[in-house]
Order: C-alpha cells, then sequence, then structure tokens
C-alpha cells in the first residue's frame, strides 16, 4: 500500500467526530439500529467490521476462518456451569468482530439464518441504507475494516491473501487480518493498513425497477396474512384492514415485511411445518413491490372482509364442544406497563376434575379480549394454586422432580388458527382416530402472557373442549424435558453462550420408537437462536453436551432451527410429516443466549443469570407432542413421515 | 419277607404322602388375615372404579383373596407386593392400608430388622442465630396505649388516665435441654392525674408503675406453646391534695397516705395482672399463626405418613451460634447423639444426615421391587437431568431388570473417606434371561467442592459382585453389568435434576445454595449452605 493512501485512509478514520445523525447506523437481528461505534466492551482492543454475504463464493470461503479467528481472540475457558474461568465478571471480547451484510433482499431474518446456520459466533447487522460501507468507501464482499478501540481506522482489505480475483491460492501465504490483530493486541504498530480487496462487488446503487401490483392483487395477501390480527378487538397495534389504514402505516409495513418481522414466524425448519405464518416469497415480493411503487389502488373492487374461521352455527372453530371452561373470574390487564406470565387455574369438574381419564380429540383456547392477549398456553394442573404460584408437592406428585410430565394440552397464539383450534384427530393417519389424554381428577391451569394496549381491559379467556367417545387409536403424548442445571449460568457480558441437552425418548417408552409431531422450544429473554437436530443417539457421549466449544459441531439432521429467538412469539411448530425418532436416535437441542449489553432485549447485561422460572433469570427446554410407535409400525419404515 | 417289608415301606409312603396332601396350603398368621379383611371393607366402600383402580395397583386379586381366606400367599409375592404400600400415591395413609403394611413388614422381616434400636435424631437440622435473631428483631416491637381506667384499690374506686409505655422483645434461649423463644415485656404505666373516691371524699394523685413480664415459647412435638406469662409490678404513688368536707379532710389524708403501700401493692398487681392478661391474647394469636403454618404442612406430613417416614421430633437445643432440631425417622437412628459444633458464620443452615437415614428414605420405596433399565434411567434423568449412553434405552437391543433385596436393599456407611454405598439385588435378567445369583453392587463417592457448588467424584469402580459367595457371575454378564451400572453410578454426579424446578414455589429453593459438605467418621454427612465460596473437608475421629 502506497504510504500516502495509507495516510489518507488514517486521516479518514482518526476525523471519525461524525455528527451522531450523520453516523452510519446498523441494525441487529431484533430490528434494533446501532451507530458502528457502539462494539466496545471493557477488554476489547480492536473492532473489525466484515461484510459478509450468503452466496458469495470468496465469503463462503473465509467463514470458517473467522470463526478460528473469532475463537483465537475470544474463547475463554469456562468452568462447568459456563463461567469463565480467569474472570469474576467477563469483561467482554477482547476483539469485536461483526458481520455486516448489505444484500437488498436479505432481510434481517435472513441474516439471522445464515449466521445460525454456519454457527456464525459473532454479531451479525444489516447495512441496510449502505451508509456504513459508503462511510468507509467499502466495495467489495468479504473486505474487512479494522478500528482501534478509538475508533481509529487501523486496516481495511481482506482477510487474507488466499482469494484472488477470479480464483483462489492452494493456501493463504499473508493473513492481513490475524497480523493486525496480533498487532493492534500487542500495542504494535500493524504490519498492513490497506491491502486492495478481492471479492463480489457490493452493488451500491440498489435502485431497481418495481414491477406494478395493484391493491387487488394484494388485499388477499393482506386479508390472509396480516388482517386476522390488525383489525378492531385483535391484539395487532394498527388495523390494516381498509386501502387508506394501510396506506397510514406503509413504511412501517413495508420494514416489518422486508425485514421478515411479520408475519411473527421466526422460525427456519428444513422440514416443512403446518400451517406457517410467514409469506411465501411470492407473497412477500408482491407486497414489497406494491408498496415500493406508490401502492396503485388501481381496478379494485371492495373485497368480502376475512374468512371467518368459525364452524357454521358454533363461537367456536372446533364445532360445538362438549365442555367450555372459562376463567372464573375477568383478570385486569392494566392500560400500560409490561406484565409478567399470570398463571390462572381453571377447575373442573369443581375442582375434583373428572372422575375418569377423557381423551381430548380437539382443544380450541379463545382469548376473551384478544386485544391483549399475547399468547395463552393451557396445562393440565393437578392441585392448588394461590395466586399464580403452583403447590410444589402437588405439582411433585404429578409432574416428578423434574416436572417433565407436566402436559400441554392447547394453545393460543395471535393469527395461529390452525393451532389455536387444534385437532388431535389430524394427528392420526388416514382411518384412525388420535386424542391426548386429560388425566383423571386434572384441572386446567392457564399460563396467560398479557399486552398492555393503553385501556385497561378485562379478560376472561375460555377453552372449549371436545372429547372423544371412545379411547383413541393414537394417543398423543406431551413431554417437557428441561436442561435444569442448578449451576447454570448465562455469564454477565457474554454475547453467544450457549447450552445443550440431548432428548431421548427410550426412557419414555421402554425403548420404542416415536413419531415426533412438534416441538414448542423455550427461552428467556436473552434467548438468541436455537436449532433442534437429530442425532444417532450414541454418536456423542454425555460429557459432550457440557463441552461449550463443541456445541457449534452439528451432529445430525437439522430439524429446525429458530435463528431469532423471540420470546414473545413462542409457537408449538408441528411438523407437516411428523419425524420418526428411532431408538438408536436422539433430538439433539441446542440454544444460544446474548447476554451482552448489544442485545436491546437484555434487561440486564452486567449480571450472571441462573437458571429460573422468572423472565429476568433463564430457562431452557422443549416440549414435544409425540406418539408411541409399536414394533413392527410401517411408519417406522416410511421415510416420508 | 422283602416283598412284606417293600409293601410296608410302600403303604408309608403312600400314607405321608396322603398326609403332605392333606396338610393343603399353609395358615397365615391372624394378624395378616385380619389386616386383609379390613383391607377388603375399605375397598369394598369405595365406587367400583375406585375399587379396581386399588385392586390393580396392589396385585390384590394374586394374594389378597387368599390371605383373607386365612391361606398364606408365597413368601416372594409378598415381598415384591410390600413396597407398594409405600410411596406418594394418595390414599395410602389410609388406616386399613397403613395396618396391612406394617402387618406385611413385620412378618416379612421382623420390626427390628427394619427398625433400628438407635434412639439418636438421625437428622440434624441447624439454624444459625444470625439469621433467626433479624427474623426475631422483626417481632420486637415498642407498644403505646393510653386509657381511661377505673378499679377498686385499697377500698376506694380509683379513676384515671393511663398511658403505657412497653416494650416487647424476642430472643432464643436455652430452655431445659431445649431451645425457647422468650417473649419479655418491659414497661411503664403512668397515670400523671388519679382520683381515689370513697364516700364523700375524693384523694387526687399520681401513679406511675414499672412492670415486666415473661413468656416462654417452645416446641412440643409438631405444636408451639407459651408457658403462662409471669409479670411482676412496683408501683410508686403520691398524693396531691384531697376533696371532701372540710374539717375532715386532714383525716382523709391521712387515711389515705396511710394506706399509700396497700394501694401500691395492689395497683401493681392490677397493672401485672392486666399486663399477663394482654400478652396472653397476642401470644394467642401468635401461637394460632405458628400452629396454623405448621398444620398447613400437614399434606407434608401426609406425604411422609404414606411412607412410613414420620419424623419424631428428639430435640431442639440451643448452642453457641445455632437453633437446632434433631429428628428421627422409622427404620433410622444414630448410636450416639450428634456432636454439634459452633456453625461457621457464613452458614445459615446446616443439615447433617445419618448413614442410616440415607438407607431408610429410599429402602421402602424400592424393597422388593423389580427396576427394567428404563426404571434406572428415568431415576438418572430426575436426579441428574441426562442420561448416560449405556441408559439411553432402546439405543441398543440389549435390556436388563433387577429385583431389590426385600430386606436390605440399600446401605451406606458414611466415613471421612466418603460415603459408601451398597445396592442388593435379589434377581437379574439380562435380556429376559433370569441369572442364578442375585447381585450386590458397591460404589464409594467423596464429595468435591467447585465454583459452582459441590459434585460427586466416584472413588475408584463400582463393584459388581454375585451375592452368593459361591457362586461366580459369568464374565460376560460380569462385564455387561459392570458396564451398565458404570454408567448409572457414573464418574462425576452432579445431581443436576434436583434443581427447583419451573410453576411454583420451589423457585424459592433457587436461593438454597450447597456450600460445604462434610463428611464424617462418625457417620455423618453435614451439608451446609449460605456460605460464598464452597468448600469440602473431611473430619477423622
Amino acid at each position: 500500500m502506497h504510504w500516502r493512501a495509507a495516510f489518507l485512509v488514517i486521516l479518514l478514520g482518526s476525523s471519525a467526530a461524525f455528527a451522531e445523525d450523520s453516523k452510519p447506523l446498523l441494525r441487529d437481528i431484533y430490528g434494533a439500529d446501532h451507530y458502528y461505534d457502539e462494539f466496545v466492551e471493557e477488554r476489547t482492543k480492536a473492532i473489525v467490521f466484515i461484510m459478509l454475504d450468503d452466496q458469495c463464493p470468496v465469503v463462503k470461503q473465509l467463514l470458517p476462518k473467522l470463526v478460528e479467528l473469532h475463537k483465537k481472540y475470544n474463547a475463554v475457558e469456562r468452568d462447568r456451569a459456563g463461567h469463565p474461568v480467569t474472570f469474576e465478571k467477563y469483561p467482554g471480547d477482547l476483539v469485536q468482530m461483526v458481520g455486516v451484510y448489505t444484500k437488498p433482499s436479505q432481510s434481517i431474518k435472513d441474516i439471522a439464518k445464515h449466521a445460525l446456520k454456519n454457527r456464525i459466533p459473532f454479531r451479525v447487522l444489516r447495512d441496510s441504507d449502505l451508509s456504513f460501507v459508503k462511510r468507509f468507501g467499502i466495495k467489495r464482499l468479504s473486505e474487512t475494516i479494522v478500528f482501534s478501540r478509538d475508533w481509529k481506522v487501523v486496516y481495511q482489505g481482506p482477510v487474507d491473501d488466499q482469494s484472488i480475483q477470479g480464483s483462489t491460492k492452494a493456501r493463504a501465504t499473508s493473513r492481513y487480518l490475524e497480523e493486525v490483530l496480533d498487532a493492534v493486541i500487542a500495542k504494535k504498530a500493524p504490519p498492513y493498513t490497506r491491502v486492495p480487496p478481492v471479492g463480489c462487488l457490493i452493488d451500491l446503487d440498489q435502485e431497481t425497477e418495481t414491477p406494478k401490483v395493484s391493491y387487488s392483487e394484494v388485499e388477499p395477501i393482506l386479508l390472509k396474512r396480516c388482517v386476522p390480527c390488525h383489525r378492531e378487538g385483535e391484539v395487532g397495534p394498527m388495523h390494516l384492514t381498509t386501502y387508506s389504514e394501510i396506506r397510514d402505516y406503509a413504511a412501517m409495513v413495508k420494514e416489518v415485511i422486508a425485514e421478515e418481522r411479520m408475519p411473527p414466524w421466526p422460525v427456519a425448519s428444513p422440514r416443512a411445518l403446518r400451517n406457517p405464518l410467514e409469506l411465501t416469497p411470492d407473497e412477500r415480493e408482491t407486497l414489497l413491490a406494491w408498496l415500493d411503487s406508490k401502492m396503485p389502488l388501481g381496478d379494485y373492487k371492495p373485497a368480502s372482509s376475512p374468512v371467518s374461521t368459525r364452524a357454521k352455527g358454533s363461537r367456536f372453530r372446533i364445532g360445538n364442544p362438549d365442555f367450555v371452561f372459562e376463567m372464573p373470574e375477568p383478570h385486569t390487564v392494566p392500560a400500560t406497563g409490561v406484565i409478567d406470565y399470570v398463571h390462572i387455574p381453571i377447575e373442573l369438574n369443581g375442582g375434583k376434575g373428572f372422575p375418569e381419564d377423557r381423551w381430548i380429540e380437539a382443544i380450541e383456547v379463545v382469548p376473551g379480549a384478544p386485544e391483549v392477549v399475547h399468547h395463552i398456553q393451557v396445562h393440565e394442573f393437578h392441585g392448588k394454586a394461590v395466586g399464580g404460584k403452583v403447590d410444589p408437592i402437588e405439582q411433585m406428585l404429578h409432574y416428578g422432580l423434574s416436572v417433565e410430565n407436566a402436559r400441554l394440552l392447547g394453545s393460543y397464539t395471535p393469527g395461529n388458527v390452525e393451532e389455536n383450534a387444534r385437532f388431535y384427530t389430524n394427528f392420526a393417519p388416514q382411518g384412525k382416530t388420535a386424542a391426548m389424554k386429560l388425566t383423571r381428577g386434572a384441572n386446567l391451569i392457564l399460563e396467560m402472557h398479557y399486552t398492555t394496549n393503553g385501556t385497561e381491559t378485562k379478560d376472561r379467556s375460555a377453552v372449549a373442549i371436545r372429547f372423544a367417545k371412545q379411547p383413541p387409536d393414537v394417543v398423543v403424548e406431551s413431554w417437557f424435558p428441561f436442561r435444569k442445571r442448578p449451576d447454570m449460568v448465562i455469564p454477565a457480558n457474554m454475547a453467544n453462550h450457549s447450552l445443550q441437552d440431548r432428548y431421548h425418548f427410550g426412557g419414555l417408552t421402554g425403548g420404542k420408537a416415536v413419531l415426533v409431531h412438534g416441538v414448542r422450544p423455550h427461552l428467556h429473554t436473552r434467548g438468541k437462536s436455537y436449532r433442534l437436530e437429530l442425532i444417532d443417539a450414541k454418536s456423542m457421549q454425555e460429557q459432550e453436551i457440557f463441552d461449550f466449544a463443541s456445541h457449534d459441531r452439528l451432529r445430525g439432521e437439522v430439524l429446525l432451527e429458530l435463528p431469532i429467538w423471540d420470546f414473545n412469539w413462542q409457537h408449538f411448530y408441528r411438523f407437516e410429516k411428523p419425524i420418526v425418532i428411532r431408538p438408536d436416535q436422539a433430538l439433539l437441542a441446542t440454544a444460544y443466549w446474548d447476554n451482552s449489553k448489544f442485545n436491546p432485549r437484555n434487561p440486564d447485561p452486567n449480571s450472571n443469570v441462573p437458571w429460573g422460572q422468572q423472565t429476568h433469570q433463564e430457562m431452557f427446554n422443549s416440549l414435544f407432542n409425540y406418539e408411541v410407535l409399536e414394533h413392527g409400525d410401517p411408519r417406522l419404515t416410511s421415510k416420508s413421515e | 419277607m422283602t416283598s412284606l417289608i417293600s409293601y410296608q415301606l410302600l403303604t408309608l409312603g403312600k400314607f405321608l404322602l396322603m398326609c403332605l396332601a392333606l396338610e393343603g396350603p399353609r395358615l397365615a398368621p391372624q394378624a395378616l388375615v385380619s389386616a386383609a379383611t379390613k383391607v377388603e371393607a375399605h375397598f369394598a366402600a369405595m365406587p367400583d372404579a375406585k375399587e379396581a383402580e386399588w385392586k390393580t395397583y396392589l396385585h390384590w386379586e394374586d394374594w389378597g383373596p387368599e390371605l383373607s381366606q386365612s391361606r398364606l400367599p408365597e413368601r416372594e409375592q409378598l415381598e415384591a407386593i410390600t413396597h407398594r404400600f409405600y410411596g406418594v400415591r394418595e390414599g395410602l395413609e389410609h388406616p386399613a392400608l397403613v395396618r396391612m403394611r406394617n402387618e406385611l413388614t413385620t412378618f416379612l422381616g421382623g420390626e427390628a430388622a427394619l427398625s433400628p434400636q438407635a434412639t439418636h435424631p438421625a437428622l440434624m437440622i441447624r439454624f444459625n442465630t444470625n439469621i433467626l435473631s433479624e427474623e426475631l428483631a422483626k417481632f420486637s416491637r415498642n407498644k403505646q396505649d393510653q386509657r381511661d381506667t377505673g378499679a377498686w384499690i385499697a377500698g376506694a374506686w380509683v379513676t384515671g388516665k393511663a398511658h403505657s409505655d412497653a416494650k416487647v422483645t424476642a430472643h432464643l434461649v436455652p430452655y431445659g435441654d431445649a431451645a425457647a423463644l422468650e417473649v419479655r415485656v418491659r414497661g411503664t404505666v403512668q397515670t400523671p392525674h388519679t382520683v381515689a373516691s370513697s364516700g364523700a371524699f375524693k384523694v387526687h394523685g399520681s401513679a406511675t408503675s414499672q412492670l415486666e413480664g415473661v413468656s416462654y415459647l417452645y416446641l412440643d412435638q409438631m405444636e408451639v406453646r407459651a408457658t403462662e406469662p409471669k409479670f411482676s409490678a412496683r408501683t410508686d404513688s403520691s398524693v396531691s391534695r384531697v376533696e371532701g368536707p372540710k374539717p375532715l379532710r386532714g383525716l382523709a389524708r391521712w387515711q389515705a397516705n396511710k394506706k399509700q403501700d396497700q394501694g401500691e401493692s395492689e395497683g401493681a398487681n392490677l397493672v401485672a395482672s392486666q399486663a399477663k392478661e394482654q400478652l396472653k391474647k397476642e401470644l394467642a394469636v401468635e401461637l394460632e399463626k405458628a400452629n396454623a403454618e405448621l398444620s398447613a404442612s400437614g399434606k407434608y406430613h401426609i406425604l411422609l405418613q404414606r411412607a412410613d417416614l414420620v419424623p419424631t421430633l428428639v430435640t431442639t437445643g440451643l448452642q453457641a451460634n445455632a437453633v437446632q432440631l434433631g429428628l428421627r425417622f422409622p427404620g433410622s437412628g444414630a448410636e450416639m447423639p450428634f456432636s454439634a459444633k459452633e456453625l461457621a458464620p457464613q452458614t445459615g443452615l446446616e443439615v447433617s444426615m445419618h448413614e442410616s437415614l440415607l438407607a431408610a428414605f429410599a429402602s421402602n420405596f424400592v424393597r422388593g421391587s423389580t427396576w427394567t433399565d428404563a426404571d434406572f434411567a428415568r431415576m438418572q434423568r430426575e436426579l441428574t437431568g441426562t442420561n448416560a449412553n449405556e441408559l439411553l434405552i432402546g439405543a441398543t437391543p440389549d435390556r436388563w431388570a433387577a429385583r431389590w433385596d426385600w430386606k436390605s436393599p440399600i446401605s451406606a456407611k458414611i466415613n471421612s473417606q466418603g460415603l459408601h454405598y451398597q445396592l442388593a439385588f435379589s434377581q437379574v435378567w439380562i435380556n429376559n434371561r433370569s441369572l442364578d445369583t442375585g447381585l450386590s453392587l458397591k460404589a464409594s463417592y467423596k464429595p468435591v467442592s467447585k465454583r459452582w457448588g459441590i459434585e460427586f467424584h466416584r472413588i475408584g469402580d463400582i463393584g459388581v459382585a454375585s451375592s452368593d459367595p459361591n457362586h461366580f457371575l459369568s464374565d460376560g454378564d460380569q462385564a455387561f453389568l459392570q458396564r451398565k451400572l458404570s454408567a448409572l453410578f457414573g464418574e462425576t454426579v452432579y445431581l443436576d435434576g434436583l434443581s427447583p424446578p419451573a410453576g411454583g414455589g420451589w423457585d424459592g429453593l433457587a436461593s438454597f445454595a450447597i456450600s460445604d459438605v462434610r463428611l464424617e467418621d462418625s457417620g455423618w454427612m453435614i451439608i451446609s449452605s449460605g456460605q460464598a465460596n464452597p468448600k469440602v473437608t473431611t473430619v477423622s475421629k
């Protein structure tokens, strides 16, 4: 690099005293914006931004090297609890690494998916308006820019010299980035300051012609995907039922659709899921094209209102239920504030429960005041609950010490029409019946998540159940395994902490295979992402579960990924074709937490967070619906299941 | 001759055979029969569905009716069923079932075999008085009161506005051999203007009483009681003026002065008596609250009753900085009293378990029962939160099961070297093939401190051996069981599964962090909590 150019770059970097409003902003996977120069922590010596992409071959080749570099500078030895051994409190990363994506078609969900799939351990952000790349004259994907702690540009260029334009060398001979970082950490002059970048060009002029789309084409999409929640009396915060209402919020609608924050479906599943809430790629493209082309009304004729989801002659989709259980008293939701989960017991048969086991063939959970009901989980419940607290002894008797036998019967999530009215009959193969057991003597308990909407509101939600007349052919079971460790800690300031749990069904079934219909992962507010794999049960030893360094290693087939864990949207994900788990197989769940100050959802980055039920603590569990497959069941050999 | 002898022998043989045949089934002891009859009657009073459920649970039809008809079922059958009378199942506390359980237990093993004669506590719970003092400080209060009073004192009706100012304090104190809560009241009652009316005269004056009283609250088995409060008071009074017919005022004043001592004495008694009644009332409220809380723990009591683990409160006591409760459970007890040491200042709670308790707690649940590998796997997941590879049931085709010994399925020994367990199985199956011998399993652990708490490390290998000294396991069976049971009793045990579960009150236990585990040669494991930096110590004799 010529010394004049280097001098110019340093000069530019050192003049980084921008006015706040002109400072480039980068968007995180939660949709929050950050000034690029926020990313420094107590221990940080250097900050590296790397231009990433999911297609560029140079970037693809680079990813494993970046993972290794991150490990080299930031790996810390952790004790069994996950606490860094050498620090009383983790002071942050030595080298902050930040991946930046620029492609206009990539949503933040796409970015998070890419990061999780490639086990990128560092933060990934989107340069939505290209202000960052333009500010620093970044031209190519894979290019890196290194800042010192006081935000002076130290280096700009490729990671190493392995990739040359249009080709690749067998191995790198100059490791520019690593050498620069080593020098910065050692407080020495960096050996390189600028090297010409290699990689795919970043398209800095992203203006494109958008196809003409009329309101008549988008209205059916809106009615199906948006209006069920965004209308009078529903939980969606603004109404999107008419052209003018959409026009009022067009910018916001465009943003959340472009970023795939709405409809809320924070999952990426290699296996098809039933009733996905997300827009199909065509629907998304159509909506964005319409929003980009000044929302033409065209020859619009008003369509009918959203299709009714109720069965004819019934207030319920499941038809006429045998029982409707309502909350005993309306629950008052205040006008403002954040409300922790509320547990409300519903007594059956005067609190005694039914004298015999009953079989639920359909269950529907109906919010009393949908405008404030964020979600409802209905569990079978034994014992008394006073003030939302469940009697621990009763709980232990029925659910075991570990509470793994807790049973989820049904749920309500706004917009999730199919799962809100769950037909267990649909869990059975053609010609068979299926149901979930409601144990004799059981009551129900509703786990209510309320949101405030500016008006004090009374809610009296209800559960409607249709019982089967006969015991079913297929019994749908529920399993709620925990990674429950008294020593579990999500260390303060740790941005990518992970835990694993291996779920083997053999202990429940006496060694038989199972058919897993769906899963509901559960973490708390610091959760970042979640992955579920189908593995050969004996391919990993028990102690490997506690080996933090090995958590990124893929061990089997990925069944489900939640690239952006969202505490607010805890869906039950049901597989289109249920998964056969043979006795020699297991499920492996890996969850990641971001307890750094850069996680906008983190209530307190400075605390070492223990396991606990409260949302300011953390949990890690997965709830499964499954059925036992008897030996010789044809589905054991069917690849389609 | 020979044929005659042969004939006679044959006849004798036939006769003996006939006698044997005539002997028929063995008669059951009357106590067992009577208990079984009571159970029959208990079942008969139930709704049909409930009766069927109970009979299924107890495998009743296999042995109950036979026993009711005075025939003795096979011993093995009774051994296999008895553990089902111990457990958490609702209804096991019914007197008919408790009686059946006790009769079975006595018949099969004899009470002496199950309940050691040792009478000293097997569980000691000790609280740091510092922590309790903080709680008791909340109990201390000042009370001010003002009221119009009227009473006959020294033959006169005395009225006046009394101002009382009392301080109530509570302290832990030794109470004989036990500990008690001393509630002490100290105060002053001032009546700045008294009027003693007697006939046409009114004597004006003032009075001040100093009073002190005490009552002791103590635990009598599972009830809190209070001693009768004892109060003493001293009253000082003065006469300021006398109202009445003028010529006799002097005489009246002389009379008043003459009766002053008597008045003061009666006044003091009155003050003490009123204070005593007041304290009794207040203590009654406190006792009701405390006993209500104890009664609320009745459900725990029922659980213990079902498992035949109802504790007996053996001792309470107050040492230098600890209040202690000593409990003994059926089937457990120490031969020597617990030797208490002063608690470390940072220890809030110390729980000490005698080795006899460790065995007694679990034995009733398992004795005589058959566990499959799936049961062992479930137990491991419950306790540790995960399963070792060898306990992934079905992952390999091999299956196994074991029947717990009836008499002594679990025994434990504690010394400064470690915690030594021995499990005994009367029968073992590998892939449905019964081994010709029972099995004994020995495993020893020692606690090791880590930053996050305590974990248990196995000492050496587990010991798997035939329980019959004349019988050896085949190499294949030995290796198989060694592998499976080594997974069950792993090299490190974390007990993760026992951390507080979600969904309720157990979250309160989240703050309970084990900080120190000590093993003593006297057979005690001492677990402390509330200490910042965990440590492990072993104490030799």
